[in-house]
């Protein structure tokens, strides 16, 4: 009877310090333990796999036209963040736009911009490259609401420099496009692109109105800036 | 079956092998002659142990041949639910059910034992079960406060000390072993009861 109780007593010992000292427990909770602990210890942002989801999704990109749309409507729930560095910020940026250099992102200061939930942040940069990856590594690090703009500053001025003129068979949307790309042209302080982009050729061809002469003369002082801007975009970072 | 041989055994059966393992331990906690209140509160004066070795041998069982079947990748340990550990709410609600245990002789799956052999304390302890959830569900919006505190969420003590559950478990069986001797000890020291 005693050595029965013995033996009984012995058998979950024996079994538990088996079980302990097996090889190879990739498959048990030991391994999933120290994979958790790596996990809570280094991150604490979105896990890797939902990221992964994320960066393949077109959602985050923000087109210019709706960025302009933001701008001319002083969509208060949009903050703009200007990633590129502080003296390109000075050459020029978007109206509303705070300066943010794509280096400083994670600092303590910045971070707090980011926390707000009130706001939709609209990364900015020359390219989509390099808000593309500021948005990869805020993400990361679990901040929400982020946008990028596709195609960057580059892009935007492109467009609303110079619009795709639509030709005569296009829909009326594309006029209705085609004159609020001018408008928000004019917003920015970009020229008429009627007068601009043509040069003399567009002088010479529609001579109607004088009127428009003397704006196209008045606003020379916009047309010495537009070059800088061009410059601004052309040095692309990314 | 849950996470045990999830291939071969779907979800709509779950419930029917639920009743199958009930009346199972129904069974066992009976044949344990745990349906005897004078049995269960011995383990309180220390003229019988039968409640700790038997729920002290279950558990390290249990956790053993799990952990086994863990090792061999039968049973998803991942996919096994653990009540969240609310540390404080524990303390004080392990204290009130030991008190209703000591006073009323039964735990809650007994009492239901005792019902099915048709014992009238066995009755009268569900009645207070039944009370004591109606009593604590409407004052729920009152402990709210102090049932949240403390919440570790779903965390095992090897998990919450982090160490090796395996070396934990050789810890719980040394334990465990430790004790039945000891309450061997003790009994053998106390003036035997009959009842």
């Amino acid at each position: 009877m005693k050595k029965r109780y013995i033996f009984l007593a012995l058998v979950p010992i024996v079994l538990s310090i088996i079980l302990a000292l097996l090889p190879d427990k990739s498959n048990s909770i030991d391994a999933k333990r120290i994979a958790k602990n790596l996990k809570s210890a280094k991150y604490t942002g979105v896990s890797p796999d939902k990221l992964l989801l994320e960066s393949v999704n077109d959602d985050r990109f923000m087109q210019p036209d709706e960025l302009a749309t933001v701008i001319m409507g002083q969509d208060p729930s949009y903050l703009l963040i200007d990633l590129r560095d502080a003296g390109q910020f000075g050459k020029f940026t978007l109206p509303g736009a705070i300066n943010i250099p794509s280096d400083q992102i994670l600092t303590d200061e910045n971070r707090a911009t980011f926390e707000s939930d009130a706001y939709k942040y609209v990364l900015i940069s020359n390219g989509t490259v390099l808000s593309d990856q500021v948005w990869m590594i805020l993400r990361r690090a679990g901040y929400d609401n982020l946008k990028v703009l596709n195609g960057g500053l580059n892009q935007f001025y492109q467009l609303y420099l110079n619009p795709p003129k639509p030709g005569e068979l296009d829909p009326s949307e594309a006029f209705e496009n085609y004159r609020f790309r001018k408008a928000v042209g004019a917003h920015l302080g970009l020229p008429n692109p009627d007068e601009f982009i043509p040069g003399g050729s567009a002088a010479v061809a529609s001579p109607t109105t004088t009127i428009n002469k003397t704006q196209a003369v008045t606003k020379t002082p916009t047309k010495t800036v537009v070059p800088k801007k061009a410059a601004g975009g052309g040095d692309e970072g990314c | 079956m849950g996470p045990l041989i999830p291939d071969f055994i779907s979800p709509e059966w779950n419930n029917i092998i639920a009743i199958v393992l009930g009346i199972a331990f129904g069974y066992v906690l009976e044949s344990a002659g745990f349906s005897s209140s004078r049995k269960l509160v011995g383990v309180f004066y220390g003229y019988d142990f039968a409640v700790l070795r038997v729920f002290f041998t279950a558990a390290i069982t249990a956790s053993i041949g799990l952990l086994f079947m863990d090792y061999f990748g039968w049973v998803n340990m991942a996919a096994l639910d653990g009540l969240p550990a609310r540390v404080y709410p524990i303390i004080v609600g392990g204290i009130i059910m030991g008190l209703g245990f000591v006073t009323g002789g039964f735990c809650p799956g007994t009492c239901v034992t005792a019902i099915g052999i048709g014992k009238l304390d066995g009755y009268v302890f569900f009645g207070g079960i039944m009370i004591g959830v109606f009593v604590f569900s409407e004052m729920f919006p009152l402990l709210e406060n102090f049932y949240n505190k403390s919440n570790l969420g779903d965390v095992s003590v090897p998990q919450y000390f982090n160490i090796s559950p395996y070396w934990f478990m050789v810890g719980v069986s040394v334990i465990a072993i430790v004790a039945f001797y000891v309450t061997l000890q003790i009994r053998k020291r106390i003036k035997k009861v009959e009842y």
